[in-house]
Parts: structure tokens; sequence; C-alpha cells
């Protein structure tokens, strides 16, 4: 029977923020491998997120731009950040999106921009967009 | 009261095995790469990067995965250009094994050539570890 322990809070004893985990032959930092900040939002009209960790707010900058505010800020502006968009289903339509692109992402903010990737390949809206970012916080 | 649990490793109870996170995992690698792919800015569980050419990089990890079938996610900056612009910018996964990947950004120029361009890649992966 698998053994399961219960607990609300880890915390490491030689640093509070650094445990290890095991994963194969390998022994490696958990806290380094766990998304800091993430968040699925729709894009369209009034924009606002289904759902988020350490999300402070979303601010729309126009058409296919919008920066991703964090409640914790993160400890230096070069964090990891990758995103990606579901398209609408239309052929005409397809997509992709852009993470930090107009201005450089802040401790505090990350820059997406969504671009429609047809012949024209104008900045559009998407409904579910997806980022996730990975680094230190402060 | 919040119970809090000091401790350096977890690890499952054979001494061996992965400690299983109830309704989460964490990635085992991630980058930011310098836009001129001569170095990571910052990593984990990435030990170097090849600057194959322009806007061509290959990452190798530290630990490698377990096979090819991990799931490398990414993003790049700066981003598009003026909107209706027909030279924008893409990047994708072009090769992935269990010791790197290859990660490539390129735009179609307006005679149909592919161009590639250096830009500053963000990329992460899923998976297990060997």
């Amino acid at each position: 029977m698998a053994s399961i322990l219960k607990v609300d809070e880890l915390r490491g004893i030689v640093s509070a923020g650094d445990i290890t985990v095991t994963s194969g032959s390998v022994t490696m930092s958990l806290q380094d491998g766990v998304a800091k900040a993430w968040v699925n939002f729709n894009g369209t009209g009034t924009i606002a997120a289904d759902d988020s960790l350490n999300l402070s707010s979303l601010s729309d900058g126009g058409t296919g731009f919008y920066d991703i505010n964090v409640t914790s800020a993160f400890a230096r502006t070069n964090h990891c950040s990758t995103g990606s968009i579901i398209g609408d289903g239309s052929t005409s339509n397809r997509s992709y999106a852009v993470v930090a692109s107009i201005s450089s992402n802040t401790t505090s903010k990350i820059d997406i921009a969504t671009v429609n990737a047809n012949v024209t390949e104008a900045y559009r809206d998407y409904a579910n967009i997806s980022v996730t970012d990975f680094g230190d916080l402060a | 009261m919040p119970s809090v649990l000091n401790v350096d490793t977890l690890v499952a109870a054979n001494g061996t095995d992965p400690v299983t996170l109830t309704k989460q995992s964490a990635a085992k690698a991630w980058a930011n790469i310098r836009q001129d792919g001569s170095s990571l800015n910052r990593s984990f569980n990435c030990t170097s990067i090849s600057d194959d050419a322009t806007g061509v990089r290959t990452i190798s990890f530290v630990n490698s995965f377990i096979d090819a079938d991990h799931a490398p996610v990414l993003g790049h900056r700066p981003g598009p250009l003026t909107s209706g612009s027909s030279n924008q910018r893409n990047s994708h996964v072009e090769t992935v094994s269990a010791g790197n990947v290859k990660l490539v950004c390129s735009y179609t120029s307006t005679n149909g050539a592919i161009i590639f361009y250096d830009v500053n890649h963000q990329f992460s992966s899923n998976g297990d570890l060997a």
C-alpha cells in the first residue's frame, strides 16, 4: 500500500526554498521546476482569466496585445515565459502567440502578443490564451 | 493550524522512486536564451547551448529525459513586426531527443524565401527523466 504524507506546506531545512526530489535516477530541485505563474484567459472583449496562478491582473494593450501582471514578482527580468493559443477553428485564422512582444518583460509583468498567421499576419484577439512562466521569485 | 514539514529531499517510500505530488508536477527543464544564441540567461537542467546557425540553436540537458517524448513548449521575443507585415517571425521546436532540443525562429519574406532570425527563445519541457 502506498504511503501518503499529508501536509499543508513543505520547507527546506538548510534553506526554506530548497527541496530536492527524485526523477528517474536524478535528484533535482523541486522549486526550480515548479511554474511560478500561469494563466489561461479569454483575450476577446473584456479580457478575463479562466484560471491562473500568481496572477494580479490582466491588461488589454489593444488588439492582440496583453500584459500579465503577477502578484509575487520574479527576482529577475529574464524569467522564462512560454505561451500558446487555441485557434478559433478557422483555417484563415491560424495563429501563434509571442511572449514578450513589444516592451520587455519586467519582474512583475509578462508581455505577450497574439498574431493571426494567415497571409495578412495581423494582430488578433483570441478567446483561449495560455501562458506559463518559470524562474525564481523575489 | 496548517502543518509544516521541514525536509531537504522528498523520495518515495522505497527510497529510490519519485514521490508523487497530488494533481501537480514540475517541469524538468527550462531556459531563457540570449537573443544571439551565445549563452543561457537563466536555466534549469540545461547544460549548454549550441549556436548552430542564425535563428537555430540546440540546448542540451544536464540530466536527460527518459526518451524523446517529453513536451517542450516555447515563446520568443522580440515579437511580431508591424501588424499586417508579411514577414512575422515564428518559432518552433525542430527536433527533440532525450538529451536536447533544437529551436528555430524564421519568417517568410515577401518573395517567399524562409529567413532565419535570432530571437530570445524561452522554452520549458515536462516529462520523466531517465
